[in-house]
């Protein structure tokens, strides 16, 4: 990584599948001619001089020409290393020395001036060569001895053998002490030794002199330092003619030493080192180029960074060159042999990161996708929560049902009851709710665990009372692994249960008209009455009676005016027709059968709510006489207590009077509170017939929302729920307030009108007043009436205004007839 | 041409493969060739060799299974656990072990403050590895079981068999054999009887030996006579290896004192090293004291102008010091050099963000996004998430939080973030489980309990607020808002 590359000048690729080392590649100025020539030598046996001659004005100044090499000879071994020196006796000029692995030859380099453009002509000749008796690592060529115009040679073999050789003679071989493997091998001409690495990985120094020494056995160093650490490099630079620097490159470290064994610097490197070249750039910088495993060339003065460049491939030898056409270039030879000639460029190289792959869209499409992702997104969560949610649509319970056929004898019917599960699940509840007069037997069932089905039946019979509705729901509810779960299905209970059919009759008190789209025969729509009976009792297609099984007395007819498309039904009282109503509602839904005699019930209702408030006071009463009552006895028995303890005897007889008397008060009015209680049951039960029969009627007028009929129902639906401060009436005028504030509210006035207190209400006319306004605004459907939001003129006749002038509800009946049967029933309750 | 001259050869070039193949050929020929035994045996140990004092790594079992562990609660300042917080100035956010961020990822910065064996098994253990940190040795011994597998013909030397006292006194063999042992073979155990037999075949003088031994006794875990063995050599021979092994147990031994007093004197015998002074640089990090190693790594540059390390720390200090221009320079070097990875064109992202070049800051994450692997787009999302907020997009914001999350599950920053922002969108009830998941997954942050205590407070639960408010300035004692919150619920409760 580097800000900086270094830039190719000329290159040039030496020979094919040849190998090349750090002592492969040699510059020195071989001819004489104040300029450096490039020698490189292979494994094969190549040796190759380079004079490199570039035109940096010239445009294409990077390539190699024919001209550049010098020469290219195979020699018969390999070329380990290459030096050169004054190597021949009585010649000053440089020669080259090429060490072989079993021999060492110096050569004489001969340049013949050319007289054509083809240039010069170079040749090399042997001038004398020494047979080695052992392998060869490295050789040096200095001035042993301090010898000046001459230079000798120094062979260092693998089995750590020193021979030297001074021009053409051997004069010493000298085995090193404490060696093992061959190390790098440098010669410091200040003092005059050699500075090696033994195996023990301390560098040593040894003095040529002291090495010539035949008469000592073992040789000693001048100066030893333990450095720790193989060697990869090693290399000497002459600072000033008695200072002398040694550079040693190991894996981790780059130490300088001075001639004397001083350690004068020493870096820690981050990276594994591949190469080195030292030099000098003139007193006192020593600069030092360091390539890196990552290719990068590292150079420092001294051990600071001053210059940092990439290179293009991984370098064996590294090395700087005075061209003829260049001073101070960079030579690199790779491995293969590719030598290059290069130049650390000042210009950084930018880095430019390669394109992103996704063309850029235009804003507007990006606009869309984005919209398109935030829609995915937002319908993806909320499917998610859904899924996240404990109680989902997806039930583990599938129940079914079966209703048994009845024969005419049968009293009860049975209902069979299938679950079926895909998973285990326990705890399983199922509870059979019936109306009042109807009784399931069993009414619950439990099932410790479901795994696959199982099967349940439950009878249905019939006990004394009024029935209005033949409605059976079947809750479910059970635990899973995870959650719980929730199942109900409703049935409704055939007809013949509680109905049998009855020769028909005519005038009776109450009779409904209904009309429809399209009519069905009688016989047709209560199909499951066996034909025996239809004939029995002389009831035909258009007109049947029927009885109620339980209380036969109790009877209504049903006739059809076919061409009118008209149904007629005849009852004793109104509580009677609830049921067939309620039938006839729910088979005809579809042919549009409609009435608008809604009002019929309301009279009764309206008496009905007057007991339930009536019985409700009578309770309350009959709670004050009991807890009186209660009192009395307390008194009179602690009385009683406190004079059988007295000492003086006296009589009794008053005070077991009066316990007798409060008993037999207690008694009675314990008995009457039964019977009060027994009857605003019945009442409740007569309560959830009207309203049934109200509220179904009113659905029958055809012009009422079905979901602000069903709140309505909802809000008075709980007749049979019993507390003594709570009872129906006060729930359901606090419900129908809310409605009434709510969804049936008509204008903004409605909104605001104070939430009725919480008392328990002893009069029924506000609650029957409600009841009234809403089944007003239910018929009326939905219209907003904004004028009389912003009206604050009361309308109205003056009359109800001077009974209840602060009653805003009152004046809004429009409806002639309720507001008639609800000042009639007020009549009545002021008559009572 | 000689096979060992050409095994020599390969071995230079770090060919150690082919060097140890020729190697073996030549011991077929003469098994008893030590040159060429040495040889294949360094060959052996190049290949697999690292800079152990750089891979240095704690973990579960050093940090906890350690009775030298001097001060549980050290004074602040003497201990990379106490450290104490920044100003608010130079706050910097923490990373995924509850270390302050640097500007460069190393091993040390992943180990966590292993105070309890809780922290410590949670901390390091992220969606990358689900294996949290064990100890050094065993990673070690990982690889050298490794290496076995490419010797078909089983080990090359069968340590258990070798004659320890006869080698150690072979010099030349010795040196080469011990690290043979130690780090080809991970066998501590025989590579201390080779080193304790060897010192004293050397007679105590090679400091060599005693460096050695002390790396043996560091991973035994027996840290103080390492460091008696490191300070012995070094009395001896200075080495700047030996300085950063001895400053390396120091760290360990959570004594940041004397590091930066080894390491001084460490510099005074190498002047300028750039190890030493990164090694202070980190320590000083470490303890908070931003200002003195951001000098420190401007000495680096100075000394070495493209250590990738000391320009990242040296940016993230500008960034964090609200200079994100200036940091944007050092990025932009970064990025010249060649550095191309998700982590810096996030860096660059977010300083242009900061420093108002608007037009490059979606290109910039647009490229970190497509150059990241794993967690590292976690963290790049959770940047998004902020530029979003600054421009106003919440919705986008909120998404990019989600994401973060969905890469990185144990992102508490950006538990807590989605957590502030879905309280302000009104979903409060959501925002409290955010900000207790944030809670749990970085105790080291204070914004996640300081929220939760805003919000318990403005909801009326005052209990829960006094009692996370504390917990909020116990992480971060300085923190104004904290202390109001704190200040206003001791008053209210005074007055019942």
């Amino acid at each position: 990584m580097s800000l900086f590359k270094v830039r190719d000048l000329w290159t040039t690729k030496c020979g094919k599948d040849e190998v090349f080392e750090s002592s492969s590649l040699l510059i020195a100025d071989i001819r004489g001619q104040n300029f450096d020539d490039i020698i490189v030598g292979s494994h094969s046996g190549y040796l190759r001089i380079f004079n490199p001659q570039f035109d940096l004005e010239a445009e294409e100044y990077g390539a190699f020409k024919a001209i550049d090499q010098l020469i290219e000879i195979q020699l018969e071994e390999p070329i380990l290393q290459i030096a050169v020196g004054k190597l021949v006796s009585g010649s000053k000029v440089n020669h080259l020395a090429i060490l072989h692995p079993r021999s060492v030859a110096v050569y004489n380099v001969i340049t013949k001036t050319g007289s054509t453009e083809h240039g010069d002509q170079c040749q090399i000749n042997i001038v004398y060569e020494h047979h080695l008796k052992r392998s060869a690592y490295s050789f040096l060529v200095g001035g042993f001895g301090g010898v000046e115009g001459r230079d000798f040679l120094c062979v260092l073999g693998l089995d750590g053998t020193l021979m030297f050789y001074e021009q053409e003679t051997l004069s010493l071989t000298r085995l090193l002490p404490n060696f093992l493997l061959p190390s790098p091998i440098v010669y410091i001409p200040h003092t005059d030794s050699f500075v090696l690495l033994n195996s023990n990985w301390h560098i040593e120094s040894y003095r040529y002199q002291i090495l010539g020494e035949e008469s000592t056995d073992r040789v000693l160093p001048s100066w030893s330092y333990n450095l720790g650490e193989d060697v990869n490099d090693m290399r000497f630079l002459s600072l000033t003619t008695n200072e002398a620097a040694i550079f040693v490159l190991t894996e981790r470290n780059f130490y300088c030493f001075g001639e004397t064994g001083v350690l004068k610097f020493c870096k820690r490197l981050q990276y594994i080192p591949l190469c080195c070249h030292i030099y000098s750039r003139g007193e006192p910088s020593v600069m030092s180029m360091i390539v890196s495993d990552s290719n990068n060339l590292l150079i420092y003065e001294g051990s600071k960074l001053k210059w940092g460049a990439q290179l293009h491939a991984t370098p064996v030898a590294i090395s700087r060159a005075s061209l003829e056409s260049l001073q101070g270039c960079l030579i690199v030879l790779t491995e293969e042999g590719e030598l290059e000639c290069a130049y650390l460029g000042t210009e950084p190289t930018v880095f430019v990161p390669p394109p992103i792959q996704n063309s850029v869209l235009s804003n507007a499409e990006l606009e869309s996708k984005y919209a398109s992702l935030q829609h995915q997104i937002a319908t993806y969560s909320k499917a998610s929560k859904e899924s996240l949610g404990a109680p989902t649509q997806k039930s583990e319970i599938k129940l079914t049902t079966k209703t048994w056929p009845m024969s005419d004898s049968d009293t009860t019917c049975s209902i069979e009851i299938y679950l079926t599960t895909g998973s285990s699940v326990h705890n399983v509840n199922i509870t059979i709710e019936v109306c009042k007069p109807l009784v399931a037997e069993p009414a619950t069932h439990f099932i410790q665990t479901i795994n696959d089905s199982v099967e349940v039946s439950t009878r249905i019979s019939v006990s004394e009372g009024d029935i209005w509705d033949l409605n059976c729901n079947i809750v479910c509810t059970y635990l899973s692994e995870e959650t719980f779960g929730v199942v109900s299905t409703d049935v409704e209970l055939p007809a013949k249960l509680v109905l049998e059919l009855a020769p028909p009759s005519r005038g009776q008190d109450f009779s409904l008209t209904f009309t429809a789209m399209q009519v069905v025969i009688l016989s047709a729509l209560f199909s499951d009455f066996s034909a025996d009976s239809w004939n029995t009792t002389n009831s035909n297609e258009y007109a049947a009676g029927f009885r109620y099984r339980n209380n036969p007395s109790i009877t209504f007819t049903l006739t059809l005016n076919r061409p009118g498309l008209k149904y007629r039904l005849e009852g004793d009282s109104v509580t009677s027709l609830t049921l067939p109503v309620c039938i006839l509602a729910k088979k005809l839904a579809s042919k549009h059968l409609k009435s608008n005699q809604y009002s019929l019930g309301l009279n009764e209702l309206f008496s009905a709510i007057d007991e339930n408030i009536r019985l409700r006071n009578l309770i309350r009463e009959i709670e004050t006489e009991l807890r009186l009552g209660s009192g009395q006895m307390r008194s009179a028995q602690r009385r009683l207590l406190s004079k059988m303890r007295d000492k003086t005897p006296c009589d009794m007889k008053p005070l077991s009077a009066l316990i007798a008397y409060t008993h037999d008060y207690l008694m009675d009015a314990a008995h009457r509170m039964e019977g009060a209680q027994i009857d605003l049951n019945k009442n409740g039960h007569l309560l959830a017939n009207l309203l049934k029969f109200t509220f179904t009627m009113i659905r029958l007028t055809g012009n009422v929302l079905e979901e602000e009929l069903k709140q309505a129902y909802e809000a008075v639906c709980c007749t049979q729920h019993m507390s003594e401060e709570q009872g129906w009436a006060e729930i359901t005028q606090f419900s129908l307030s809310h409605l009434l504030k709510t969804i049936l509210a008509r204008s903004v006035r409605d909104q605001f009108t104070p939430d009725p207190h919480t008392e328990v209400i002893t009069n029924s006319f506000l609650l029957k007043k409600k009841i009234a306004v809403v089944i007003d605004r239910l018929l009326k459907g939905h219209r907003p009436r904004e004028d009389r939001a912003v009206s604050p003129i009361m309308e109205g006749d003056d009359e109800e205004g001077k009974e209840k002038p602060t009653d805003s509800l009152y004046d809004e009946l429009e409806s002639e007839e309720i507001r008639n049967l609800l000042k009639k029933s007020q009549h009545n309750l002021d008559h009572l | 041409m000689d096979t060992f001259y050409e095994a020599l050869s390969f071995y230079r070039k770090r060919k150690f493969e082919k060097s140890a193949l020729l190697c073996t050929e030549l011991l077929d020929k003469n098994p008893y060739d030590q040159a060429a035994w040495t040889l294949k045996m360094k060959a052996l140990t190049a290949q697999i060799m690292v800079d152990d004092i750089e891979a240095e790594e704690e973990g579960i079992a050093d940090s906890l299974l350690d009775t030298e562990t001097i001060a549980q609660a050290a004074r602040p300042g003497t201990s990379l656990r106490t450290a104490p917080a920044a100003t608010a100035a130079g706050l910097r956010p923490r990373g995924n072990t509850g270390r302050a961020v640097s500007g460069m990822v190393r091993p040390a910065t992943q180990s966590g403050l292993g105070t309890s064996l809780e922290n410590a098994l949670k901390t390091p253990r992220t969606a990358r590895s689900a294996r949290p940190v064990t100890t050094h040795a065993a990673r070690t011994l990982r690889l050298g079981t490794a290496s076995m597998m490419t010797q078909p013909d089983g080990p090359f030397i069968q340590v258990s068999r070798l004659n320890m006292s006869k080698y150690a006194s072979l010099e030349g063999i010795a040196k080469p054999l011990f690290l043979y042992i130690f780090y080809h073979e991970n066998d501590v155990r025989n590579a201390l009887d080779l080193a304790v037999e060897a010192t004293k075949a050397a007679q105590f003088k090679d400091w060599w030996w005693k460096v050695a031994l002390g790396k043996c006794y560091a991973l035994l875990g027996l840290v103080r006579d390492a460091e008696q063995q490191f300070r012995s050599a070094l009395k001896q021979v200075p080495t700047v290896d030996a300085f950063l092994r001895l400053s390396s147990i120091y760290t360990k031994l959570d004594q940041p004192l004397n590091v930066l007093e080894v390491c001084t004197a460490a510099l005074k015998i190498f002047p300028n090293e750039v190890t030493l002074q990164t090694e202070i640089a980190r320590i000083l990090e470490a303890l908070n004291n931003m200002p003195t190693s951001v000098k420190y790594y401007r000495e680096i540059l100075s000394e070495e102008a493209m250590n990738v390390e000391a320009i990242a720390c040296i940016a993230v200090n500008y960034f964090y010091s609200d200079q994100p221009e200036v940091a944007l320079c050092f990025y932009r070097r970064l990025l010249q050099m060649g550095l191309y990875n998700a982590e810096l064109f996030n860096n660059i992202g977010l300083c242009c963000y900061y420093a108002q070049h608007y037009d490059m800051v979606v290109n910039c994450f647009e490229r970190a996004l497509s150059l990241a692997i794993d967690e590292a787009a976690a963290d790049v999302w959770y940047n998004i998430a902020h530029v979003a907020i600054g421009v106003g997009d919440l919705m986008v914001a909120i998404q990019c939080l989600r994401l973060c999350i969905s890469i990185d599950s144990n992102h508490a920053a950006a538990y807590n973030n989605l957590g502030v922002l879905l309280n302000k969108k009104g979903q409060t009830r959501d925002a409290y489980g955010y900000f207790t998941a944030s809670q749990n997954l970085g105790s080291y942050l204070f914004e996640p309990f300081y929220n939760h205590s805003l919000l318990s407070k403005n909801a009326g639960d005052l209990q829960t607020s006094y009692n996370t408010v504390q917990k909020s300035l116990k992480i971060y004692a300085n923190h104004m808002p904290s202390k109001d919150i704190l200040n206003s619920l001791e008053k209210y409760f005074k007055n019942i």
